[in-house]
Order: C-alpha cells, then sequence, then structure tokens
C-alpha cells in the first residue's frame, strides 16, 4: 500500500538541513555552505514494513526562532525534524521553546530532535551537549559522513506508518 | 490597449502565471505565460506537481474566499527552474469549487536576497566561534591575570 506523507526539516541556519535532505534523497553532500531561501521540496520512497512510504521532504531556511517560520509550510505536515548543530549553541540554547512551539502548531504530528555534524565533535562532547539539553535528543547524525542519516528518515517513516 | 498598458501588460505576463484547477486536481485554464500545461491537460496536478502532491491535501480544506501563500518555493520541478511565490485562491465557479493558483516568478529578487542572507549567516556563524573562543580562553586564564574584555551584551542573538 502506497503512503505519502510530508516531512518538514527545520531549525536555526547553518546546521546542516539540505545536507541532510540532499545526502538523503541524492546520496550526495557539498561541504559548501549555501544558505536556503524559502523552501525546497523533493520525495524519496522508502520500504515500511509492507507499505511503500513515500516522503515528501521540506527543506525550508533556517529561523534562529521557529515562530518565524512561515506557518503555511507546516499546513498538512505529518512529521518535522528539528535540526541543530552540536558544535554550535545558538542552534540549541532555545531548543526547548522551538519544541514545545512546533508540538503547539503540530499536535498531532511526530517530531524527531536531531543533533548533525558529529563528525566535527567528540562523543564526550555529543554526550555533555545531549545531557544539557531540556529535551530529548532523537539521534546524533553527519551528513557528512551519512551516519545515521538513513536511520533518522527510517525511525521517522516507522512513527507515520 | 495604450502603449502604456500593453507594456504593464508584457511585463507582468513574463513573470506570472494563473492556473485553474478543480478539487480532483485537474487544470481547468492557465494562461501559460511560464510553462505550458498543454501536456499535463488530462493528468491530475498531484501526479506531475510534487509541490502539488504535498500541499493538495490541504487545500481541499480550505474555505470559498480564502488564500494561502507559499514565499519562495524551489519546486524541483523543471519547467520552473526557478524561485516562486505561489498564491492559492478558493473561489466558486458555476457551483464549483475551484482554485486560482497564481505563480509569481521572483528568482531575480531571491538571487539577490540569497546573496545578503548568505554574507549574514556567514558572518554570524563566525561570531558564534569567536565567542565560543573566547569563553574558552577566559575560562583557562589564571585568577591573576587580567580578565579578557566583555563580550557585547547584544551578542549571541537574543530573542
Amino acid at each position: 500500500m502506497d503512503i505519502s506523507k510530508k516531512i518538514i526539516l527545520t531549525g536555526s541556519f547553518g546546521v546542516g538541513k539540505t545536507s541532510l535532505f540532499s545526502r538523503f534523497i541524492y546520496s550526495d553532500f557539498d561541504d559548501r555552505y549555501l544558505t536556503t531561501i524559502g523552501v525546497k521540496v523533493d520525495k524519496k520512497t522508502i520500504d515500511i514494513k509492507e507499505h511503500k512510504l513515500n516522503m515528501m521532504l521540506w527543506d525550508i531556511a533556517g529561523e534562529v526562532a521557529q515562530d518565524k517560520v512561515p506557518l503555511s509550510y507546516f499546513l498538512g505536515a505529518h512529521g518535522i525534524i528539528y535540526v541543530f548543530d552540536l558544535t554550535r549553541p545558538m542552534t540549541y540554547n532555545n531548543i526547548g521553546t522551538d519544541i514545545e512551539y512546533l508540538k503547539d502548531i503540530l499536535p498531532e504530528g511526530v517530531v524527531k530532535v536531531v543533533g548533525n555534524k558529529k563528525d566535527l565533535v567528540t562523543p564526550e562532547h555529543i554526550e555533555k551537549v545531549i545531557s544539557s539539553l531540556p529535551i530529548m535528543c532523537d539521534i546524533t547524525t553527519s551528513a557528512k559522513t551519512g551516519e545515521n542519516v538513513e536511520d533518522l528518515f527510517k525511525s521517522m517513516g516507522e512513527n507515520l506508518v | 490597449m495604450t502603449f502604456l498598458e500593453r507594456y504593464k501588460y508584457n511585463y507582468f505576463s513574463r513573470h506570472s502565471q494563473l492556473i485553474l484547477f478543480d478539487f480532483n486536481g485537474y487544470l481547468m485554464e492557465s494562461c501559460d505565460s511560464l510553462f505550458s500545461t498543454q501536456s499535463f491537460a488530462n493528468t491530475s496536478m498531484t501526479s506531475w506537481f510534487l509541490f502539488m502532491e504535498s500541499v493538495f491535501e490541504s487545500l481541499k480544506t480550505l474555505e470559498i474566499g480564502e488564500k494561502i501563500k507559499f514565499n519562495a518555493v524551489e519546486p524541483q520541478f523543471s519547467a520552473l527552474p526557478g524561485i516562486y511565490d505561489f498564491d492559492f485562491f478558493i473561489h466558486l465557479l458555476d457551483k464549483q469549487k475551484i482554485c486560482c493558483w497564481v505563480i509569481n516568478d521572483c528568482t531575480e529578487q531571491y538571487k539577490q536576497y540569497q546573496i545578503m542572507q548568505q554574507e549574514s549567516n556567514d558572518l554570524k556563524i563566525i561570531q558564534e566561534h569567536l565567542h565560543a573562543e573566547i569563553l574558552k580562553l577566559r575560562s583557562t586564564l589564571e585568577p591573576t591575570q587580567k580578565p579578557l574584555p566583555q563580550t557585547s551584551k547584544r551578542f549571541p542573538q537574543e530573542r
């Protein structure tokens, strides 16, 4: 059975949303940081249990605070992937407020919290950052090496089916 | 039509396209200014336009008179290779609920904005790393040493 779900990639600027998007959809990575303006939309179909899941991914422009993201982008969304950068405290200092806001606007949606750029830090640093967060971090990833990227989207898919 | 009216019409028609479709996703009419819809006439838009596939169910929930806007969309659709603003308006035509989709090509404006946004974001990221370095250095200073100057109270970005 075919199922379609809309998933939003959000978070502050420069955290690697587009890199995760490109890694997952095109198996591609570019070291240069190119800011996203507005929204890019693409799709990847994965097998989850007996279903074909069409993941329609919206890679949106990074904002320091989530309440600055246009509400129309979230219309009809089923899941949100909130990305922060493990090397930049500014991208997770307000994570509690941001997640609360996202759960308010999408109460039925699945929200995943992702710490990206794990290739740039030590396991001790990751542990320290995660334990300092007021909410649970679901997974840490590296769009550069591809570590945990498939797992992130697979886990989102499993929660959505 | 006066010269100015013709000029105005040509100017705007080069940057905008209007499409009418029904709530099964089928095209009713299009001015085809930006791309030709001829080959899509008998297929639902959700099957050839990914963006529409991801918003169509939500559009169907809108009431007559309602409108919704999506700014700066890069649709990953070969006939629309730039950056566009999409407006959707719900109307009643011959007792049938229909949707008017207005596509505005804003590629030039967004490309300019992208350059400025890139510079701004790059600078903010450098500032953040410098701030982190200052804090690290400050924490390693001996108590007898003169402390490093305070960083700006407005930094980093406050909400």
